[in-house]
């Protein structure tokens, strides 16, 4: 399990009989067993809190979900104190560890190539958890999410069944109501010319604070493709690395002229990259503008503006 | 109310001055300090008063350009980045100053240096037709309203302080927002924030009372003057909000603060803190907030009978 000993017996021309080296042991020993058992814990919270989650925002009448962003809330305070735990005991028993020993006893070679295994191998531990983490972590933010498609298909629903149903408070004539409105409005009657006041369903109202939502619902594929893209040109990048370091030292002119290949290759996709990413980005954003649009036409010179405002921050 | 805080901006290097900053200051930074006491700075652009504006910005503009030049630079985001640098290399040589009074400079001229406005060094531009009131209301009305709903006061004794209706605050509570979204400036938010934080002094409210409790008036009162409070209470907030709880009612139950009031005085704070810029004053006010937040949250762990990795051990 450990590199440290291992190393050890493999080289018999190496005497460590540093006094430290039980110290680190232990503490790398108690440190991996601590992060077993956390992970346990934070995974038995992620189990236990999903469900819950996911019951409580779907089920809830209340317009903004409040109960679910508290307890959502309460679960990160959670996962957030498991993570500070962590990293406290990083900092005090491993490197606060390391740091004391290099101070007191200045390794050297061998004794000091043990050291830095130690820190490597608890850091490389400890990455392993920051992975779990961001993992429960993804799943319980995956619980704040609606299909606004629904919300918008009700609200539809909702207009054809009144839209020919309101009648003027005066004189009785009917008035039709000629489009969804999500805020209060003023609404003359052709008959009598009484002013009525039209006051549209809470679900009705949520509209303007869901479709911003539902439009990127609907642009996702989009944003997935744009998303995708500009993650490439740091992926080709760092595929390229290795192959340049590696350049340094070779002396075969034919192995020497691959890999110069496969880098030039690499580097005509991030090139690539580059350039597609501005331009998916716009793709994305036009179409999640034009169904905003669509969902609030009232508001569509305000959303034009903005759409403008975000394509003149794109540098190509 | 708040200078003591962050003591006030008068155009003369000030730095550690008020009470309140000289204790956070050790005999060192004193020291420093006072290398920089003879250099005067215009009040409303910061600028050292010993040389010309024009002649600094013929300066950034020289060294940014022969290094743009130089690097055969094009992207427009790196190129403002060159200038930015330039811009506080030539100030912080040409007054001799230290960072601090470069971020009150760079904060006092966010807008003509970054396009963006910033918080508490932002007047009111009436040309801007983001601007212009809509149905009569004003951005210092809009703000002193929603502040006021905040706090809880009754909508119909708003709407007729500002003889409006449900109906026309549905449309000013779509318009607002959609400016602020609007604008690249940031400027109609920024005001709306300073705004938000005067809504005590609107003229149109004199008249209205938050509904708070005796208990209420004198721990908002301690709110606006006592930073410590201030930071305890948001800290408290937080961990609140951390342990599931709402922490804006949680503070409604326990201090007799709504969230509107507490939210105008955080503007205030937020406000003062910019515009007198002291890295030693924030980092000691942020650390006594962890400090609180700490606190609160054993409290509320101890409440809900621990955290779930509580018996997890080393």
């Amino acid at each position: 399990m450990f590199g440290l000993f291992n190393k050890k017996d493999a080289d018999n021309n190496t005497s460590v009989s540093a006094e430290w080296l039980a110290q680190i042991h232990e503490n790398q020993q108690r440190f991996f067993d601590f992060l077993d058992k956390i992970e346990v814990r934070m995974q038995e919270l992620t189990d236990a809190a999903i469900p819950e989650l996911t019951e409580m925002r779907n089920n809830t009448e209340e317009s903004f979900k409040m109960d679910f962003h508290r307890m959502k809330s309460g679960i990160d305070g959670q996962m957030e104190n498991i993570r500070k735990k962590v990293y406290d005991v990083h900092d005090d028993k491993i490197l606060d560890l390391y740091h004391e020993i290099k101070h007191n006893y200045s390794p050297k070679d061998k004794e000091r190539d043990l050291l830095d295994t130690f820190r490597t191998d608890c850091r490389n531990r400890y990455n392993i958890f920051e992975e779990k983490y961001q993992v429960c972590s993804n799943a319980i933010n995956a619980t704040d999410y609606e299909d606004y498609e629904i919300a918008y298909q009700k609200v539809l629903d909702e207009y054809a069944a009144i839209k020919d149903k309101f009648n003027c408070k005066q004189c009785g004539s009917p008035i039709s109501i000629e489009k969804i409105f999500f805020i209060n409005v003023h609404l003359n009657c052709s008959a009598c010319q009484t002013q009525n006041t039209f006051e549209p369903s809470t679900q009705a109202r949520m509209v303007q604070h869901f479709a911003q939502d539902l439009a990127q619902q609907r642009a996702a594929d989009l944003y997935e493709k744009y998303q995708k893209e500009d993650e490439k040109e740091r992926f080709h990048y760092h595929e390229m690395h290795p192959l340049k370091l590696s350049l340094n030292f070779e002396k075969d002119s034919k192995i020497k002229a691959e890999v110069e290949a496969k880098i030039a290759d690499l580097e005509a996709k991030r090139q690539e990259s580059i350039k597609n990413t501005p331009l998916f980005r716009k793709e994305y954003l036009h179409k999640k503008f034009a169904e905003w649009k669509k969902i609030i036409p009232d508001l569509a010179d305000h959303l034009e503006t903005r759409l403008q405002n975000e394509l003149a921050n794109i540098e190509e | 109310m708040f200078k003591k805080l962050f003591g006030s901006n008068t155009g003369k290097e000030e730095v550690n001055q008020n009470a309140q900053n000289q204790n956070l200051n050790s005999d060192e930074t004193n020291d420093f300090d006072s290398e920089y006491e003879e250099t005067e700075y215009d009040p409303e652009t910061l600028h050292g008063t010993h040389y010309d504006v024009d002649d600094f910005e013929e300066e950034v503009e020289r060294l940014a350009q022969a290094w743009i030049e130089q690097e055969d630079i094009t992207s427009q985001s790196e190129i403002n980045n060159v200038f930015f640098n330039y811009r506080r290399d030539v100030y912080m040589a040409w007054n001799q100053c230290d960072s601090d009074q470069y971020i009150r400079f760079d904060q006092r001229n966010s807008m003509a240096h970054h396009g963006i406005a910033s918080m508490g060094n932002t007047v009111e531009d009436e040309s801007n037709p983001l601007l212009a009131p809509v149905h009569g209301i004003a951005l210092r009305d809009y703000a002193a309203i929603c502040a006021k709903l905040g706090s809880g006061v009754a909508e119909d004794e708003i709407y007729k302080a500002f003889g409006i209706d449900a109906t026309i605050w549905g449309e000013l509570n779509t318009i607002w927002p959609a400016r602020m979204a609007e604008d690249t400036t940031f400027s109609v938010s920024v005001l709306f924030g300073q705004y938000f934080g005067e809504a005590d002094q609107h003229p149109k409210l004199q008249g209205i009372k938050t509904n708070l409790s005796e208990e209420g008036e004198a721990n908002l009162e301690r709110l606006k003057n006592d930073p410590y409070f201030y930071y305890e209470l948001t800290g408290a907030r937080q961990a609140a909000y951390e342990y599931g709880m709402d922490g804006a009612q949680w503070i409604l139950d326990n201090f007799g603060i709504g969230l509107g009031d507490f939210q105008s005085v955080a503007m205030k704070y937020m406000e003062l803190q910019n515009q007198n810029f002291d890295s030693n004053v924030v980092l000691h006010y942020h650390e006594y907030q962890d400090e609180k937040q700490a606190e609160y949250a054993e409290k509320f762990a101890a409440e809900q009978g621990g955290n779930v990795a509580d018996d997890v051990e080393f």
